[in-house]
């Protein structure tokens, strides 16, 4: 957690962005819901379906509202017991990037050659070198998704 | 008596029993490798889960539920790392014990324990549910209502960085739930126009993004440690002197874990740490704690198999799940078409039969896989994380894109994978998000009936008995964690007055 000290207060920034990201999301959903349908009350029963998410986000907000307080109203002593965030390592995004690479891929090329390629790519940039057993797990691997989804659940993949 | 009866009976098919061997194997190895558990375990199975008989999907789910609730143990005693978040207070007792060069008498101990724990709450499981379902026929839209709300309230106190996060958390599942066509009116909510979500994000998509997707991400930071097994010794297995010694300890942890299971969204964890605090409060043997001491892991073993069973209560006779692993079973018992409740028990009978005995068929078995297998499963934790990982995220996408054939769904679960990385990174754990996925259109709907009911007077849900009762339960829920901290502070305040008299 990054912080910042005042006098005897002090402010972890985090959270505090953190905060004001949910209370900005609950704001913008709270405008959504102004897009909804309107239902005649006789249909509605009551209740338009607009009250429980509206009521949901309310309390997001709030929620929300009072963490950013705490995070502005805090004590020296507690702002020294708070671990700092260590950064995301490039890899997670690479990670994910790839995750989203083989879904991309999977209707274009095959769902089979998307994880010959997707399996050891992925194991690479997690530093695996030993290519005889990336060879033979991901060969079993493949065979066992075959049967799997093709043979046993009869799955047409893309 | 006639429960007892078709619970003998499953477990005398030899179908069935192949099944629970099958599914305790499975079970058990998934839940000794690190990172997986039985949460993205059973989120993984669901794909394949209903497309089955309802009885066998749901009992395999309950089979390698207790699996690998004791499978997380191995790990935890012989590379120091929690196989399944239940299995963490473990660590504390049953690593040393391994380096002390026992670890078989580590694995011994948690292993009988763990079976105990678990055979003795699922008895209290199938004597407990019938009752509780009983008094589920008094309950009205009100009554389930301020039942979903006290579910949520437990949120409370579950495991995370702070009160507020689970409830935000809890919130945001809620609101998740609303996506989708309003059934009473038709109305379309948060759909953006996308044909794709007017029937609601599919929950299933949702569960194996957050728990095997986030997990993946989380992975990818840790691929390179290096694990170190402890393994010496690790056929040799307790004597008779430490079952003597630790017997009482798990009827004790045993009677902790069934009733924090029971309670909702509470889990194996929190009953661990209950049990493995008490314990150590009135042990006489406390000062080895933390060091080796047998109790140290009988305890939080009996109490977090005992919660499968107590976390089965809830789901079955309420359709409230206790914890993270019974709200995907929840879900893929509502995709079967089964509505848990007091009606289960009049139709289904051969269902809970089914589920119960699963569950008691898995505790035998892991008893007899864990004293004669524990070589085999200590090596199973050194599969390298760069060569499971990838196959587990690969099998998360196809079995998302299996369930409908849609490659949008798969968008979803790498969309919810990113999304809980950064959930949890920030402290948002993704149990009260599921919570609240699951329980929000409960709690949307009964609101709605009990307004319609009660003429538009939602107060009239105060007058009603049981339904108040929750209500004001979830006022304790929400103010326990305020109360064990001014009750912690008052402790402190008194130590120091003392100490401040003696000096």
């Amino acid at each position: 957690m990054s912080t910042s000290s005042k006098g005897d207060r002090a402010i972890d920034r985090t959270l505090l962005f953190e905060s004001i990201f949910i209370m900005i999301f609950s704001a913008v959903m709270f405008g959504v819901t102004y897009t909804f349908d309107k239902v005649p009350a006789i249909l509605a029963q009551g209740i338009q379906p607009t009250i429980f998410p509206r009521a949901m986000l309310v309390i997001m907000f709030l929620l929300a509202a009072l963490q950013a307080f705490k995070a502005m109203r805090l004590s020296l002593q507690e702002a020294m017991q708070l671990k700092p965030l260590k950064a995301i390592p490039p890899v997670v995004y690479l990670t994910a990037l790839f995750l989203i690479a083989f879904a991309y891929l999977m209707p274009i090329i095959g769902t089979f050659p998307a994880i010959v390629i997707f399996l050891p790519a992925l194991a690479l940039l997690w530093g695996e070198r030993r290519w005889l057993l990336m060879t033979l797990s991901f060969a079993g691997f493949l065979g066992f998704a075959y049967v799997l989804f093709r043979l046993v659940m009869n799955v047409p993949l893309p | 008596m006639e429960a007892f009866f078709l619970v003998f009976q499953f477990l005398f098919d030899p179908y069935n029993l192949a099944l629970i061997a099958g599914g305790t194997l499975v079970g058990l190895i998934v839940g000794a490798l690190p990172g997986l558990g039985s949460v993205i375990l059973i989120a993984l199975m669901l794909p394949f889960v209903v497309r089955m008989d309802p009885t066998t999907g749901i009992a395999l789910c309950a089979i390698v539920y207790c699996a690998t609730t004791y499978g997380g143990s191995i790990t935890a005693i012989l590379i120091n790392t929690p196989g399944t978040p239940a299995a963490a207070m473990t660590t504390f007792d049953g690593f040393p014990l391994a380096q002390k060069g026992e670890a078989g008498r580590a694995l011994g101990v948690a292993t009988f324990s763990s079976a105990i724990g678990g055979i003795l709450g699922i008895l209290v499981m199938i004597v407990a549910t019938p009752l509780l379902a009983q008094v589920a026929y008094r309950f009205g839209p009100a009554e389930f209502f301020a039942l979903a709300v006290f579910g949520m309230s437990m949120l409370a106190s579950i495991s995370g960085a702070s009160m507020t996060k689970n409830f935000i958390g809890g919130a945001f599942g809620i609101l998740l739930a609303t996506v989708g066509t309003d059934l009473t009116t038709g109305v379309q909510r948060f759909t953006f126009g996308q044909a794709d979500l007017y029937e609601g994000i599919a929950v299933v998509q949702i569960m194996i993004g957050i728990f095997a997707g986030g997990e993946l991400l989380r992975q990818a930071t840790q691929a390179h440690l290096k694990r170190q097994l402890v393994a010496e010794g690790v056929t040799r297995l307790p004597s008779l002197a430490d079952f003597r010694k630790i017997w009482k300890t798990v009827l004790r942890s045993t009677g902790i874990g069934t009733f924090i299971g029971i309670l909702p969204a509470e889990g194996g964890k929190v009953a661990a740490m209950i049990a493995y605090n008490e314990e150590q409060r009135w042990n006489k043997n406390r000062d080895q704690f933390g060091k080796g001491a047998i109790e140290g892991i009988a305890a939080p073993e009996a109490a977090n198999n005992a919660a499968t069973g107590g976390t089965m209560v809830p789901t079955l006779a309420l359709g409230i799940p206790g914890g993270g692993s019974t709200a995907i079973i929840l879900t893929a018992m509502l995709i079967l078409g089964l509505r848990p409740g007091p009606q289960l028990f009049a139709e289904q009978p051969d269902l809970l039969a089914g589920i119960f005995g699963a569950m008691l068929g898995a505790n035998i078995c892991f008893l007899v896989y864990g004293m004669v297998g524990a070589k085999f499963f200590s090596r199973i934790t050194l599969i390298p994380t760069t060569i499971l990982w990838p196959c587990v995220i690969c099998l998360a996408c196809l079995g998302a894109y299996s369930l409908q054939q849609s490659m949008f769904d798969v968008g979803i679960m790498i969309f919810f994978a990113i999304l809980g990385f950064f959930l949890n990174r920030h402290g948002y754990a993704p149990a009260p998000i599921v919570m609240g996925l699951i329980l929000g259109e409960l709690i949307e709907t009964s609101l709605k009936q009990s307004y319609l009911i009660y003429d538009g007077n939602l107060f009239a849900i105060l007058q009603q008995p049981i339904a108040l009762t929750f209500l004001l339960l979830s006022l304790v829920g929400l103010c326990g964690p305020f109360i064990a901290k001014a009750i912690g502070a008052f402790r402190n305040n008194q130590a120091e007055l003392l100490r401040g008299n003696d000096e």
